[in-house]
């Protein structure tokens, strides 16, 4: 802190002195206690953990996923609005329809 | 080799609720807050009391640390040096201690205790402030940069307050050497 040298040694000799004291230990409790706390109110819940979960997934596989969500989603469509499914109008094609109804109403007394 | 993760790293992944990396940071930074705090303090438990709290705030409160401004370890000294000061002010015993205007005054440590307790207890005997810049340059070994960035002044303000305090311990030291010779001295004459 000083230039003079007589004060510098003066300082060495009292940092020896200082550091020969034995330097205050936190206890074992103290470690206990703040990983408790740090659970307590800082780890999220698993509902969180789960909110911000990631998958991480190669791009192929991920199109073949979409891919099949897509087609499932229109499957499921289809099934709901009554439609038939393309498998089920090919089985059709063959069918012919029937010939037109003609209607005749007779009047009544004739 | 892998580089260590870096302490930012490890915070912003405690942050977002890594158990693994807390305990990493923490254990990093343990001793030297709790020893900081315990010193300035004068108070193993308060040191617990400040240790816990300033870690848990690191990784629940508001994000106030910048690596591109302090070190970690700067930052949780300083955090740890406003909470033993907040006590300090609460106390009506030690609030008037927390300036530098007040004059020193003479350390007396009793005759009865060996070196290693007299260094203590006059470390423990200095003002608060003189105290602080004592624990931060010589126990931690913080430079004069450091430790003014902990105690949120300039230089020559912390350079001032370790002048003093080490004037303080020598004159403080070399009263109780004298003494214990004169008590070794009238001991020995009585034998």
């Amino acid at each position: 802190m000083t230039d003079d040298p007589e004060d510098q040694e003066k300082d060495a000799e009292l940092s020896r002195w200082l550091r020969e004291g034995a330097d205050p230990q936190p206890p074992l409790r103290l470690d206990a206690r703040v990983a408790q706390s740090y659970r307590r109110t800082a780890a999220p819940s698993w509902a969180a953990r789960a909110w911000r979960a990631r998958l991480s997934l190669p791009a192929p596989v991920a199109a073949l996923l979409l891919i099949v969500l897509v087609a499932a989603g229109a499957f499921a469509r289809d099934v709901s609005r009554g439609r038939p499914h393309g498998a089920v109008r090919a089985g059709l094609a063959r069918l012919k329809p029937l010939p037109e109804i003609q209607l005749h109403i007779a009047g009544g007394g004739r | 080799m892998a580089e260590p993760p870096s302490d930012g790293d490890l915070l912003r992944r405690a942050r977002a609720g890594d158990a693994g990396a807390f305990a990493l940071v923490y254990g990093r930074h343990r001793d030297v807050v709790f020893r900081f705090a315990a010193r300035l303090s004068g108070s193993p438990q308060a040191a617990e009391d400040v240790t816990h709290d300033c870690f848990l705030a690191l990784v629940t409160g508001p994000n106030g640390f910048d690596p591109a401004r302090a070190a970690l370890r700067t930052y949780l000294c300083a955090a740890a040096r406003n909470r033993v000061f907040k006590r300090f002010r609460s106390d009506a015993r030690t609030a008037g201690a927390l300036d530098d205007e007040t004059p020193d005054a003479p350390i007396d440590l009793p005759a009865q205790i060996d070196r290693a307790a007299a260094v203590q207890a006059a470390v423990a005997a200095l003002p608060p402030l003189q105290r602080e810049a004592v624990a931060l340059v010589e126990y931690e070994g913080c430079t004069l940069a450091e430790a003014a960035a902990v105690a949120g002044a300039d230089v020559g303000t912390v350079k001032s307050r370790l002048h003093r305090a080490r004037a303080a311990l020598r004159r403080a030291l070399a009263a109780h050497d004298d003494r214990r010779t004169a008590r070794a001295a009238a001991g020995g004459s009585h034998d």
